[in-house]
């Protein structure tokens, strides 16, 4: 009966141990079940496992402790020897020197663990009654593993050191590699593939190909460990656009003017693109005279941009349109107009607002409105003027076709 | 001996007044105007000149939609030619003592045109601008997917007539094709017969040029984010360089007569130019005065530059008159949202 009983527990260590129950927590760990038991003679304490690495704080460890003698006073104990701060065991708080857990006569006891912050947690399982015994100790680790940033802008003209760096801080054990997956490249003319170059607990990312563009889903694994992160290359010539009509302006301008330019990879219109891409909507003949400026040009490497703290704006801009989350719909626009920044402008916004105000049934683009060809994009269709109410008239309006001959030729709308 | 050295001496003299000569020609060169034409008839590009052909297609439906007389198309002349970068052409058309200019850009080194008319009626020796390219739809080049390609612009302001009896004017040519748009600069004289190109300023960028009587301020916006606006004077045939715009050099144009506007859009300009100063004074009174001129729909938006010019300066009863003014234009038909917060302002502004 003894030996049955022996026997059964034996078997129930080795099961809980190794089909411990993940769904208990939320974290990873490489062991779930800690089981500490002293064998029948009394004389030897087994802990497996010595260690088990979790990578986040909703852990909760099961420890089983088992004593195997034939005596009952022969038991075994857990304690809490040293940790950043107190423990749970099943719930309650416990500070260092407790014991965790005991047997008694039932010969095994069983606790939960739960830990409150990030660190090492040591524990010794002694014996009391019986032979002496050499106490053994294991350890509880828990440490985060999760990729910094989340995401990255990558430009395949060059990257703000510090914001091409995926790092991921922890003290898990095992080797660290990155791998990446594309996951899309819409709207872009040419993929490029990213590298990493790594140095301890983090790496470098780089974009390859000039001009490519892509978004990758990218992994950290460690030992059983694993956290996803994002790369965004957006084609540069996006970057570089939002640099030459938009350099000095907020980020929700930059944004808007990529958002035209995605606007027209979408539109049914033709464009004088060659394909319905990023890059060719950029170049497209006659359509961003920004495109000839210098700063434009400059911008085809953060080296060479004029400004790097406006590169690396654009790029993030430039990045959330491309990837999609960013992108603001701006009720389709797909032009815009700056009236407050040529000469005289302030004439400019007034006409605008007159046009709002009288709700003019006629194309915007129509001379009657005598808007400057200065600011006013030559367009070939039935034109209506937006404005939104986050973007100041005077700095920048968007152009769209008039959804019908019964609508004002300028409107203000919301933003979204 | 003597003989020898007498000879020397003529044929020294008689190469110092060559130099002389030579020097003083080329003197006039820097200082007066070249009195040739710049182009002839024949030397047009050729692709430029089949291009012409077509546009002249074109022209008798101009005129039936505006301009006068009949066949013009035989008749028309080129009188000047703008190399670069615009490769701007101006013709003269001429019929029943009426004159015509219209200018046009074509490359010639490929099939891409970039038109824009401009055409003048001339009245004595004032000529005034009666129609633009964009009024006619004839005129618009379109691609095989139907769209259009010719999207310059050319704006034409006459200038003040100079002592010497010559008519004088700026073109404006806007590169189409994104904004801030590229423009150019180009002041002409004309003497009934030649065009001559007196002065330019080119590859200009996200500016503008705004003209007062003979005094212009052409302002140009950098790669680099700054801006610089000068002053430019038209003086006895030729345009001066005055210095970069401020209000001593406005109020030294203004004190020599340079500075007087001659209609409403001209008072709309120097109102623009004083407010852009700081002069907030002197803008409303051209503003006032540009209304007095003006009272049509077009001048509309100068209400809304005076009632917020007013309220800048404390005049808050001026504000809310002037909003009443524009509110109650006749032909006004403004939107119930509008009226409202036309409304709301004109009691916010009058409120003790």
């Amino acid at each position: 009966m003894r030996v049955k009983l022996k026997s059964s527990f034996i078997c129930s260590a080795a099961l809980f141990i190794l089909f411990g129950a993940s769904v208990l927590s939320q974290a990873t760990c490489t062991f779930q079940n800690v089981a500490a038991s002293r064998d029948s003679s009394g004389r030897t304490i087994t802990v497996i496992p010595s260690i088990s690495e979790c990578d986040s704080l909703s852990t909760r460890i099961n420890l089983q402790v088992f004593s195997l003698g034939s005596n009952p006073f022969w038991t075994t104990q857990v304690t809490y020897t040293s940790g950043p701060t107190n423990i749970l065991v099943n719930g309650a708080s416990t500070r260092l020197g407790s014991v965790v857990a005991k047997t008694g006569f039932s010969f095994q006891a069983q606790v939960a663990l739960g830990f409150l912050t990030y660190g090492d947690y040591n524990f010794t399982t002694s014996a009391s009654g019986g032979p002496s015994t050499q106490p053994q100790s294991f350890t509880i680790r828990i440490s985060p593993f999760q990729l910094q940033p989340a995401q990255l802008f990558i430009a395949t003209g060059g990257t703000r050191p510090d914001l091409s760096v995926f790092s991921v801080p922890t003290n898990l054990s095992g080797n660290l590699t990155f791998n990446r997956t594309m996951v899309s490249n819409d709207k872009g003319k040419l993929p490029t593939d990213i590298s990493f170059a790594q140095s301890g607990l983090s790496a470098k990312v780089t974009a390859l190909t000039q001009g490519g563009s892509g978004v990758f889903s990218v992994t950290a694994k460690k030992s059983i460990f694993t956290s996803s992160g994002q790369v965004i290359v957006p084609p540069q010539p996006l970057i570089q656009i939002l640099i030459g009509e938009a350099q000095g302006q907020s980020d929700v301008v930059k944004t808007a003017v990529a958002s035209v330019i995605r606007n027209r990879t979408i539109s049914r219109r033709n464009f004088l693109e060659d394909k319905k891409n990023y890059t060719d909507e950029v170049f497209a003949r006659k359509q961003f005279a920004s495109t000839s400026t210098s700063r434009f040009i400059h911008a085809q490497s953060r080296q060479g941009a004029d400004s790097s703290s406006e590169y690396d704006a654009a790029l993030i801009d430039a990045g959330r349109v491309f990837l999609g989350t960013g992108a603001l719909n701006l009720s389709g626009a797909i032009g815009f107009g700056s009236p407050g920044a040529v000469a005289g402008g302030s004439l400019e916004v007034k006409k605008v607002k007159d046009a709002l105000a009288r709700c003019p049934k006629i194309s915007a683009s129509d001379k009657q409105l005598n808007f400057s060809g200065l600011w006013f994009p030559t367009v070939d269709y039935d034109s209506q003027i937006v404005i939104f109410n986050s973007i100041d008239a005077g700095v920048m309006v968007f152009i769209r076709e008039r959804p019908s001959k019964n609508d004002c030729a300028v409107i203000a709308l919301g933003l979204n | 001996m003597k003989i020898t050295s007498l000879k020397i001496s003529i044929v020294l003299l008689v190469f110092a007044a060559i130099f002389v000569n030579v020097m003083q020609s080329q003197q006039r060169r820097i200082t007066k105007p070249d009195p040739t034409p710049i182009i002839s008839d024949k030397n047009i590009a050729l692709s430029c000149d089949s291009q012409l052909a077509h546009l002249f297609a074109s022209v008798p439906s101009l005129l039936t939609a505006g301009a006068e007389s009949s066949d013009l198309r035989s008749r028309a002349t080129p009188v000047a030619h703008l190399s670069e970068p615009d490769n701007l052409l101006v013709t003269r058309l001429q019929n029943r003592g009426l004159a015509y200019l219209v200018g046009y850009t074509c490359h010639p080194t490929s099939t891409e045109l970039k038109s824009a008319f401009q055409i003048f009626k001339a009245n004595g020796n004032h000529y005034s601008a009666v129609a633009r390219s964009q009024d006619f739809s004839t005129l618009s080049e379109k691609d095989a997917d139907g769209s259009r390609v010719d999207d310059a612009s050319l704006d034409v302001h006459p200038l003040p007539t100079q002592p010497n009896q010559q008519t004088y004017f700026e073109t404006t040519f806007i590169q189409g094709g994104g904004t801030p748009a590229e423009f150019s600069v180009v002041v002409w004289s004309w003497d009934g017969d030649t065009l001559h190109e007196i002065f330019k300023k080119a590859f200009l960028r996200a500016g503008g040029v705004q003209i007062v009587g003979s005094t212009f301020a052409i302002t140009d916006n950098h790669n680099d984010g700054s801006s610089t606006a000068e002053v430019y004077q038209l003086n006895d045939g030729r345009v001066l360089f005055s210095g970069l715009l401020n209000k001593t050099i406005l109020a030294q144009a203004e004190a020599s007569g340079r500075l007087i506007a001659r209609n409403s859009e001209e008072l709309n300009t120097l109102g623009s130019l004083w407010e852009s100063l700081g002069e907030e004074n002197r803008a409303i009174a051209a503003y006032n005065q540009s209304i007095q001129q003006d009272q049509s729909e077009n001048n509309r938006f100068i209400y809304l530059a005076l009632s917020e010019l007013y309220e800048k300066t404390g005049q808050n009863v001026a504000a809310a008159n002037t909003l009443e003014r524009y509110k109650n234009l006749p032909g006004n038909a403004l939107t119930p949202e509008m009226r409202l917060e036309l409304e709301q302002k004109v009691q916010q502004l009058t409120k003790p």
